[in-house]
């Protein structure tokens, strides 16, 4: 025993040392602990350029027990139809969460549509969307049901770097979480409906541009992020 | 003073994993918390806890190997120390993938790191022996890990529209109404709508578990058919679950859409655990008809 017992102290203070380690790693404070508070409803202005808040529709309301992740993971979520002069319409959905970690990947377009009956009809693909406030590196993909064929662009922001779902994104949140500070996440939905892709775009693409020059510098920064690498 | 002396020699052994057993339980007693009250009450994982217990098990049958006194403490120098710098390493890569993996939520890290840290203890405690002896609940904690999300992101979509192809198929041939929308059916009146839950995945997942700790207890020493074993786990897997996804659907076409959703959909899972056990078993049982016939002939 007397020689042995060093080997089996040896082992058990560096499991106790690996445990300290990932105490000491913990990230605990989040993003907005020291930033304002968000409010999506106040940053969004319900008119700008070509576009109006369309009062006569309310967007899809997602299924109660969906509804219930929602309210769990995201500090806040927003969704609106905007109609510009020509009577087109575009639907806007944005989620935000302060502590990010959580629940991002169930508002996941590829997954959030299916899980309510859509199909997605064309593989969702990258594609840089280049506005006057720099370029925005967003998914697009055709989600359908039925008679309802939907492209859908979207990006997503954690923290203040623009990211795509997957291994880049654990990567973001690694690069704060390791400084300690819990990134927030933001992601932003532009839709139609319309059974021509490349129209859809072009819309989704005026849209954004239109809504990004129509908010305040410090908002559209937050919605913008860092481009992505 | 007296009864410390007089303990027996294993008895001492043993206490003398305690600084080990501490360390563990630090590093690893929080992680079991943090599932037991997250992910192991989701239905997808719901297998993690009996891993975890079947693998102290399995590790308990063979306690008296951590009792053994070090037989070979130092045959030969070389191959000893180059044992224990191997144990160091992965104790030491295992720590550092846990503490990445339980500060930064990447469970994958945090869970998986239990193979190499005990992998590592065991080298430079007890060496290759008692590696050889367990390596199989080693091997087995694999299973506690939960599936990356790229992988299941990957996979779900394609066996949901297999399993909706094939049941829609089946059920036509026997005369059926059915119709299919991607991965949406219509049997009669009722639309069902193929979930993620169903695509398998998950059951997939514990089934090959349990299919290799059948493989493990009973033991054969045949390796083609152990081969066959395994190579045969997926596919009754998903034999299975489609079995279970045509049973829903006819229960939602002869007793209506509440007893489709209801108690049966519950009772279906276990169904299909059921007869995929049933499907191995009997497989094992003709090959095993097989392997002996073929082993009397040519015994050598």
């Amino acid at each position: 025993m007397k020689t042995i017992a060093p080997r089996f102290l040896l082992v058990g203070i560096t499991m106790l040392a690996g445990a300290a380690l990932a105490y000491a790693l913990t990230p605990r404070h989040t993003v907005t602990d020291k930033g304002p508070k968000i409010n999506l409803e106040a940053m969004l202005p319900d008119n700008f350029g070509d576009w109006g808040v369309d009062r006569t529709i309310t967007p899809v309301a997602p299924p109660p027990d969906l509804q219930a992740v929602i309210d769990k993971t995201y500090d806040q979520t927003l969704s609106r139809t905007y109609v510009d002069k020509s009577g087109r319409r575009v639907m806007l959905s944005i989620a935000y969460g302060g502590r990010h970690g959580e629940g991002m990947q169930t508002h996941k377009p590829e997954i959030c549509y299916p899980a309510q009956g859509f199909q997605i009809e064309k593989e969702a693909q990258m594609q840089t969307l280049e506005t006057p406030f720099g370029p925005i590196a967003t998914t697009r993909l055709v989600a359908t049901m039925g008679p309802r064929v939907e492209p859908i662009t979207y990006w997503v922001v954690v923290g203040n770097q623009q990211t795509h779902f997957g291994i880049r994104m654990k990567l973001a949140q690694l690069k704060y979480g390791l400084t300690g500070v819990i990134p927030d996440g933001m992601l932003i939905r532009v839709s139609s409906i319309d059974r021509d892709e490349a129209n859809a775009y072009r819309l989704h693409d005026d849209f954004v541009r239109s809504m990004l020059s129509g908010m305040t510098s410090e908002d559209r920064s937050r919605l913008l992020g860092n481009s992505a690498s | 003073m007296n009864t410390l002396i007089l303990k027996p020699q294993g008895g001492a052994y043993n206490l003398a994993w305690w600084p080990v057993l501490v360390g563990f339980s630090a590093m690893y007693l929080p992680t079991y918390y943090d599932l037991a009250n997250g992910i192991w009450n989701s239905e997808d994982q719901a297998h993690g806890p009996i891993i975890l217990l079947v693998v102290l098990y399995l590790i308990w049958a063979k306690r008296n190997l951590l009792q053994a006194p070090m037989s070979e403490a130092e045959p030969s120098a070389g191959a000893s120390s180059s044992r224990t710098l191997a144990g160091w390493a992965f104790l030491g890569s295992g720590v550092l993938l846990y503490a990445l993996g339980r500060s930064q939520q990447i469970l994958l890290f945090e869970i998986g790191s239990q193979i190499p840290v005990l992998l590592g203890t065991l080298l430079i405690i007890l060496g290759m022996q008692a590696v050889r002896a367990l390596w199989f609940p080693l091997f087995f904690l694999i299973f506690m890990v939960p599936l990356p999300g790229l992988l299941v992101d990957a996979a779900t979509g394609p066996l949901k529209q297999h399993i909706s192809m094939i049941a829609e198929t089946v059920l036509y041939a026997f005369g059926y109404p059915i119709g299919r929308s991607g991965v949406t059916l219509a049997v009669g009146p009722y639309q069902l709508l193929v979930a993620d839950a169903c695509s398998g995945l998950h059951s997939m997942f514990s089934l090959s578990a349990l299919g290799l700790l059948y493989m493990y207890l009973v033991g054969h020493r045949n390796w083609l058919r152990n081969g066959i074993l395994v190579a045969s786990i997926l596919p009754i897997a998903f034999v299975a679950n489609v079995v279970r996804v045509m049973i829903l659907v006819l229960v939602t076409y002869h007793f209506g859409d509440e007893a489709g959703q209801g108690i049966i959909h519950e009772s279906a899972s276990i169904l299909l655990f059921m007869v995929a056990i049933l499907l191995l078993f009997s497989l094992d049982w003709v090959l095993s008809i097989f392997f002996e016939r073929h082993g009397r002939r040519s015994p050598a």
